[in-house]
C-alpha cells in the first residue's frame, strides 16, 4: 500500500491528518493528536506498510508537556579533554555487553551511564526470561540474535559468574484445536533452529505442574527457555569490562555531540567533553534522541511500559515451573501485538508474574499503577488459579524501547560512518545481547581498522569474572570455612534473604564503585525479601557510610539526590 | 558432636528474654538463647519513648530501660547467649530438634528437647498495601524511620506524612516533630484510630498534628526523593473513592500500617498458624500444635503492651521445662471477636490460671464476655468499652470444670 | 469537659468539671488520673525522651529521658539544650547528662547501657 493511501486510511479511521514525507531510510510523520495510543497505532500502520523503511513519528500529543529528561545532578570536568577510541552510550545490557566484547581489543573504551549504577532502565526491570524465540515469526534481527544468544547463555553465564537456569517453559493449552494448531509452531521452531520443542499431553503436563490440571489439555514444552537475573548479568558484563580496561563513567549523561564532516568528533557530557573515534549508541529509550544529536534520526522509540509482580516465596499455591497460557481461540484470531507474558521461577526461586504492555509517552515513567497490577495478576493467574493477590510482595515497572518496526536496529549508520546503533532493543533483548554484542564489537573494530587504526585482540583479555560469594548457597562445611576466614560472612544483616555483612561489604566494594543502597540490593538481594528492607535498610546505609567514609545522611538510595536521610537530628547537627 | 540443650529460645527481644530467664529458673535446665542482632533487646532498643513496664513494674520506662532489666537478670542465670546468630535450619531429629545457625564463629549445630520461638513481628510494607507510584527515596516503614532517628541519629525527612495511626506511627509523629520536622498529618484508612488513646493525645494533640480518618495514601510522586503524595478518602470497605484525591507536598512518607508475626521458622517446623492472629495456634502453655515447639510474644500475636509480651514469654519458658502428655480441646469464638489466644486448652495441665488475651473486632460498648464449657458459664465479665487496638486480658480458673468432652466457647455479646 | 489520662496505657477517659474554683474528676481508675487532670488544667507537665550525640563507636546517639516531668511549654527548649551535649565515653544507663534543667529539679539521664559491646 502506498503511504498516501495509508495517510488517507488514518484520516478516515482516526480523523487525524498526518503530514508524511520520506527520505531513503525513513517515513517521517508529523501532526497532532489527542490520544497517545492513536499516535502509536498510526506509527505502526506506516511501519507495517511493507515499504522496508523505518518510521520517524513526530506526531505530537496535544496538550502534553514532555517531562524533562532525568539528568544527573552533577556537573564537573572529570572526563574533560579525554580521548577515546570508542564511547559507548548507555549502561544497560546492550551497552555493558558491547563494552565487554569491545574490551577484547586494544582499544580505549569509555562507557557513559547517566544513572548511578548500570542496569537502571529496562535491563533492571524485566522478568529475566531467556527466550527460546518460539513466538518470533519472521526473518528478523530479533530471531537471529535471539536464537544465537539463547545458545550462548550457558557459556557466557559461566564465564561471568552469573546464575543461569535453563529450566524450560510450558505453554499451556486449554483448547484441543489450539493444541492441534501448535504443530505449526513446532515445525517453525525446528526451521528456526530452536531445539527440542514438543507438544506434550494432558497427563504429562498435569504430572509436571499439577496446578493446571483443571483446564489444561496439553502443553508446548520449550526446553531451551531459561532464566537469569537481568541486572546481575548486566552488572557482570560491566564488571568484566572494567577488569579488561574499560572506563565506566556513572552519573554521566550525553548532552550533545560535535561533528567533523559526517563523523561525530566529540561527545559532550555533564562530566566534560571527550573525543571519540567511534560512538556506539546503546541508549535504550533515548536511542532515537542520541541519533538525533548526531543528526542521524531515522527511527523513533515509542516507550512501552511493562509491570511485573513478585510473589512471597512462602505463598501457598505457587507453581514449580515456568508456565504461561497458550493462545485461546479468541486471542489467536486477534492481533497478537501484546505479548502474553507468563509465570517465571527466577534464579532466586521467586515466582515472578507478568508483564503487561502499555504504551506511554514518558520514556522514564517507571511508576506503578494499580490497574496494571490488577490486570497482570488477573491474566497470569489464569494458568495458576491458586495464586493469591495478597501474597504479592513487590512489583515494578520497566519501559521497553521498541521502534515502530518492532525489530532491533544493529548497524553502523549509513549517514554517520562512525556511529553504531544498537537501538530498538526490547524483548528478547536480554536473550539476544550476548550474540549482538559480539557483532557490534566486530563492526566497530572493523570500522576503526578501516580508518587505519591498529586494532588487535588483546592477549591478556580475561573473560572470567569471579562470581560474588553467596554464603547461603554454600554447603554448611564451605560456609563454615568462609566464616572462619572472615567472620563478617557469619553476621546476617538482611534476615529475609540471609545476606551477611561480608557479602554487603563485598557488594559495596564493587569494581564499578557503586555505593548506593539499591546497588547493594541488586548485587546481593539485601532488602529484596518480604520485609522489603524495613529491617536491614538502616544497617546497609550505615555499612555504606562506614565503608566509604561518608556521613550516613550522604548515602543515597540510588541516583544523586536520592538520599536516604535529609540530615542529622538536632542533637547531632553541629 | 553437637552440643545439647534442653531448651533453645530463638529471639532475644522481650519475649525471648523472659522465656529464657523463666526456663533457667528450674534447677539444672540448660538453655541457649539465639539472637540475630548484635545486642539483646529486640525492637525495644530503638523504642526510646517511655510507657513500658507500667503493668509489670509500675513505672514508666523507656524501651531500652525495660529491656535492660531483663538483660541484667539474664546475666545472673546460666543461660548461654549467642549474639549476631541466625538460625538457618530447624528440624526434628533423633534428640528432639536439630538446629543449625550461623554466627561470627562459623556454622553451629546444636540439638535440643524443646524450642521456644520468640521471633517477634515485622511491619507491613508499602507494597503490601499497594501504594503505587514512583520508586523514590523517602518512603519508610515506621520502624525503619525510628531506627534512622533513634539509632543512627539522622532525619528521614523534613515534611512528613504518616500513614496509619498505629502506636508506632503516633510515636514517630511526635519524635519527628521534636527533632524539627513538620508532620503534616497522620492519615488512617479506618474510621477509628488504631493506636492507644493516650498516644493520640500525647503524640498528636500535644503538637497540633491533625489526624485524618477514612483517608489513605494512594500514590507517591518523586524523582529522587519523595516530592508529594496523593491522598484519597476511602469508603466503608476502605476502597479509595474516585474524585476525592488531593496532593500533599512532602519529602517523607512514614508507614505504620500494621505488624505481622514473623513465623518463618514456625513454618519450617510445620507449626499450624491461626489465620486471625497470623501466629501459631497454641494452648494455654504457649505450646503450638507441634509437640515441643512453643511460641510467645509478638510472634504469637501482635501485642500493644510489652508487659504482656514478657508475660507470654514466661508462660512458654515455665511450661517448656515440664514434660507433658497433652489432651487438647479447641476454643471456639462467637460474636464480634477479632481473635483470642490460646486457641486450645490442654486438659492435662494446670487450668487454675489460664491467661487469655482477646481483641474485639469493632469499637463496641456495653459488652459481656462469656467463657462457657459444654454450655455452662465458667467466666463472665462486662466491658463498658472495647476497642480493637486495645488488647484485653483475662485470667480463668477452670479447675473442676469438666473439659473432657465439653466445647469451650468464648462469646462476646451486647450486655 | 472530657480528657484522656496519659499517665499509663489504660488511657482512662476522664470527665472533668470546674465548679467554684474546684476541679472535679471522674472516670479515673486510680488516683493518678485525678492528679493528671488537675495539673493538665493548671500547669501541664510532660516527661520527655530523646537522644544525645556521642563520639563512642557504634553509638552515633544514645537515648535519654527526663527523670521527672517538665512543663509542656519547655519541651522544645529541652531538645535544643540536648543539642549542646556530646558524650565522649561509654556510660551506663541512668547517667545524668543534664542536671536540674530550667530550674525544675529534673535531670536528663541516659536510658541505654552503652557498656554493652556493640559488635
Amino acid at each position: 500500500m502506498s503511504i498516501e493511501k495509508i495517510a488517507a486510511k488514518v484520516e478516515k479511521r482516526y480523523g487525524v491528518r498526518v503530514g508524511v514525507c520520506q527520505d531513503d531510510r525513513s517515513i517521517i510523520l508529523s501532526g497532532e493528536c489527542n490520544d497517545w495510543n492513536t499516535i502509536v497505532a498510526i506509527g505502526k500502520m506506516f511501519a507495517d506498510a511493507g515499504t522496508g523503511k523505518h518510521v520517524v513519528n513526530k506526531i505530537t500529543l496535544a496538550g502534553y508537556v514532555e517531562k524533562a529528561e532525568r539528568l544527573p545532578a552533577i556537573r564537573d570536568g572529570a572526563l574533560d579533554n579525554t580521548d577515546w577510541d570508542v564511547v559507548v552510550i548507555g549502561g544497560g545490557i546492550s551497552g555493558c555487553a558491547v563494552a565487554r566484547e569491545l574490551s577484547r581489543y586494544n582499544l580505549r573504551i569509555l562507557l557513559c551511564e547517566k544513572h548511578s549504577d548500570v542496569a537502571r532502565g529496562a535491563s533492571g526491570a524485566n522478568d529475566g526470561m531467556v527466550h527460546a524465540g518460539i513466538d518470533l515469526k519472521h526473518r528478523c534481527n530479533k530471531l537471529r540474535y535471539g536464537v544465537a544468544g539463547n545458545a550462548m547463555y550457558g557459556d557466557i553465564c559461566r564465564e561471568l559468574g552469573v546464575e543461569f537456569n535453563r529450566c524450560g517453559q510450558y505453554v499451556i493449552f486449554t483448547s484441543k484445536l489450539i493444541k492441534f494448531l501448535a504443530k505449526s509452531t513446532v515445525k517453525r521452531a525446528r526451521k528456526h533452529g530452536i531445539p527440542g520443542v514438543t507438544i506434550i499431553g494432558k497427563k504429562q503436563i498435569c504430572e509436571i505442574e499439577p496446578r493446571v490440571k483443571d483446564f489444561a489439555v496439553g502443553a508446548l514444552y520449550v526446553p531451551s527457555t531459561g532464566v537469569v537475573s537481568p541486572y546481575k548479568l548486566t552488572i557482570a558484563y560491566a564488571e568484566n569490562a572494567v577488569q579488561n580496561g574499560v572506563k565506566v563513567s556513572l552519573d554521566t549523561a550525553v548532552l550533545g555531540m560535535k561533528k567533523d564532516g559526517d563523523k561525530v568528533s566529540e561527545v559532550i557530557t555533564n562530566r566534560g567533553t571527550v573525543t571519540a573515534k567511534c560512538v556506539v549508541n546503546c541508549a535504550g529509550v533515548f536511542a532515537d534522541e542520541i541519533a538525533q544529536m548526531a543528526d542521524d534520526e531515522y527511527f523513533t522509540i515509542h516507550p512501552r511500559k511493562g509491570t511485573d509482580l513478585l510473589m512471597d516465596t512462602n505463598a501457598s499455591g505457587l507453581p514449580t515451573h515456568c508456565i504461561s497460557m497458550g493462545p485461546t481461540l479468541k486471542s489467536a484470531t486477534h492481533s497478537s501485538s501484546t505479548k502474553g507474558g507468563g509465570i517465571i521461577i527466577t534464579v532466586d526461586d521467586n515466582v515472578l508474574i507478568g508483564p503487561d504492555a502499555i504504551e506511554v509517552p514518558d520514556r522514564e515513567d517507571t511508576s506503578t499503577v494499580q490497574s496494571s497490577i490488577d490486570s497482570v495478576f488477573q491474566r497470569q493467574s489464569a494458568c495458576c488459579p491458586s495464586l493469591r493477590k495478597n501474597e504479592i510482595i513487590a512489583y515494578f515497572a520497566g519501559v521497553r524501547a521498541p521502534t515502530y518496526e518492532e525489530d532491533f536496529i544493529i548497524e553502523r549508520s549509513a549517514k554517520v560512518p562512525n556511529l553504531v546503533h544498537v537501538a530498538g532493543i526490547q524483548s528478547p533483548g536480554i536473550t539476544a545481547a550476548p550474540a549482538f554484542a559480539k557483532d557490534v564489537a566486530q563492526i566497530t573494530a572493523e570500522y576503526l581498522a578501516s580508518c587505519g587504526a591498529d586494532v588487535q585482540l588483546k592477549p591478556d583479555f580475561d573473560p572470567v569474572r569471579k562470581a560474588p560469594v553467596c554464603a547461603k548457597k554454600l554447603s554448611d562445611a564451605d560456609r563454615d570455612k568462609l566464616i572462619r576466614s572472615d567472620p563478617d560472612f557469619g553476621k546476617i544483616i538482611c534476615r529475609c534473604e540471609q545476606v551477611s555483612l561480608g557479602e554487603i561489604k563485598q557488594a559495596i566494594n564493587n569494581p564499578l564503585g557503586v555505593h548506593t543502597v539499591d546497588g547493594v540490593k541488586r548485587r546481593v538481594r539485601a532488602g529484596m525479601g518480604r520485609c522489603q528492607g524495613g529491617f536491614c535498610m538502616p544497617l546497609v546505609t550505615q555499612t555504606i557510610a562506614n565503608q566509604t567514609g561518608v556521613e550516613v545522611s550522604d548515602v543515597t538510595k540510588d541516583d544523586i539526590g536520592s538520599n536516604i536521610a535529609v540530615g542529622k537530628i538536632k542533637e547531632c547537627n553541629r | 558432636m553437637s552440643k545439647h540443650y534442653q531448651i533453645v529460645v530463638v529471639g532475644g527481644g522481650p519475649a525471648g528474654l523472659a522465656a529464657a530467664i523463666k526456663a533457667s529458673q528450674s534447677a539444672g535446665v540448660s538453655v541457649l538463647l539465639i539472637e540475630r542482632e548484635a545486642r539483646l533487646g529486640g525492637i525495644l532498643k530503638q523504642c526510646i519513648h517511655d510507657g513500658f513496664g507500667v503493668v509489670r513494674f509500675g513505672e514508666k520506662l523507656s524501651g531500652p530501660e525495660y529491656a535492660e532489666r531483663f538483660i541484667k537478670q539474664l546475666a545472673q542465670t546460666g543461660v548461654t547467649v549467642s549474639l549476631f546468630s541466625y538460625v538457618t535450619r530447624m528440624r526434628r531429629g533423633d534428640k528432639g530438634f536439630d538446629i543449625t545457625y550461623v554466627c561470627k564463629d562459623g556454622v553451629q549445630n546444636v540439638t535440643c528437647d524443646k524450642i521456644i520461638l520468640a521471633t517477634g513481628c515485622r511491619e507491613r510494607t508499602r507494597n503490601a498495601i499497594f501504594i503505587n507510584g514512583d520508586r523514590c527515596a523517602g518512603v519508610y516503614t515506621a520502624g525503619a524511620a525510628q531506627n534512622l532517628v533513634n539509632i543512627l541519629g539522622v532525619m528521614p525527612g523534613k515534611r512528613v506524612v504518616i500513614l496509619g495511626s498505629g502506636d508506632i506511627g503516633l510515636i514517630m509523629a511526635r519524635r519527628l516533630t521534636l527533632e524539627g520536622a513538620k508532620v503534616i498529618g497522620v492519615y488512617e484508612a479506618k474510621p477509628t484510630p488504631s493506636g492507644l488513646t493516650r498516644n493520640i493525645h500525647q503524640c498528636l494533640h500535644d503538637f497540633d498534628i491533625p489526624l485524618h480518618l477514612s483517608s489513605t495514601v494512594t500514590r507517591v510522586f518523586g524523582t529522587n526523593r519523595l516530592e508529594s503524595v496523593e491522598i484519597s478518602k476511602v469508603d466503608d470497605k476502605m476502597r479509595p473513592i474516585e474524585g476525592t484525591q488531593t496532593t500533599v507536598e512532602c519529602d517523607c512518607l512514614v508507614l505504620a500500617v500494621g505488624l505481622i508475626p514473623e513465623n518463618e521458622l514456625a513454618r519450617e517446623l510445620g507449626v499450624p498458624l491461626d489465620n486471625r492472629t497470623k501466629g501459631a495456634i497454641v494452648d494455654q502453655n504457649c505450646q503450638t500444635l507441634a509437640d515441643g515447639v512453643y511460641a510467645c510474644g509478638n510472634a504469637l500475636h501482635v501485642n500493644d503492651l510489652v508487659d504482656y509480651v514478657s508475660e507470654s514469654g514466661e508462660t512458654a519458658g515455665g511450661a517448656a521445662v515440664a514434660e507433658s502428655k497433652r489432651k487438647l480441646v479447641p476454643v471456639t469464638l462467637q460474636g464480634k471477636l477479632l481473635y483470642a489466644v490460646p486457641q486450645r486448652l490442654d486438659v492435662n495441665s494446670d487450668l487454675s490460671k489460664v491467661i487469655m488475651y482477646f481483641r474485639a473486632s469493632d469499637e463496641l460498648s456495653q459488652q459481656r464476655l462469656t467463657v462457657s464449657v459444654g454450655g455452662k458459664t465458667a467466666f463472665t465479665k462486662v466491658y463498658n468499652k472495647l476497642l480493637p487496638p486495645e488488647m484485653e486480658r483475662i485470667t480463668l480458673d477452670l479447675t473442676g470444670v469438666d473439659l473432657t468432652d465439653g466445647e469451650v466457647t468464648v462469646k462476646l455479646e451486647d450486655k | 469537659m472530657e480528657m484522656v489520662c496519659i499517665v499509663c496505657p489504660n488511657g482512662c477517659r476522664l470527665d472533668v468539671e470546674r465548679a467554684d474554683g474546684q476541679i472535679k474528676v471522674s472516670g479515673n481508675k486510680c488516683k493518678r488520673g485525678e492528679i493528671f487532670a488537675v495539673t493538665e488544667l493548671t500547669n501541664p507537665m510532660r516527661s520527655v525522651t530523646s537522644s544525645v550525640a556521642t563520639t563512642v563507636a557504634g553509638y552515633p546517639v544514645v537515648s535519654v529521658k527526663t527523670d521527672g516531668e517538665i512543663p509542656k511549654g519547655k519541651i522544645f527548649d529541652l531538645i535544643n539544650l540536648l543539642a549542646q551535649i556530646t558524650l565522649t565515653q561509654s556510660v551506663p544507663s541512668g547517667t545524668v547528662v543534664a542536671r536540674d534543667v530550667f530550674g525544675t529539679g529534673v535531670n536528663v539521664i541516659t536510658t541505654t547501657d552503652m557498656e554493652v559491646t556493640n559488635e
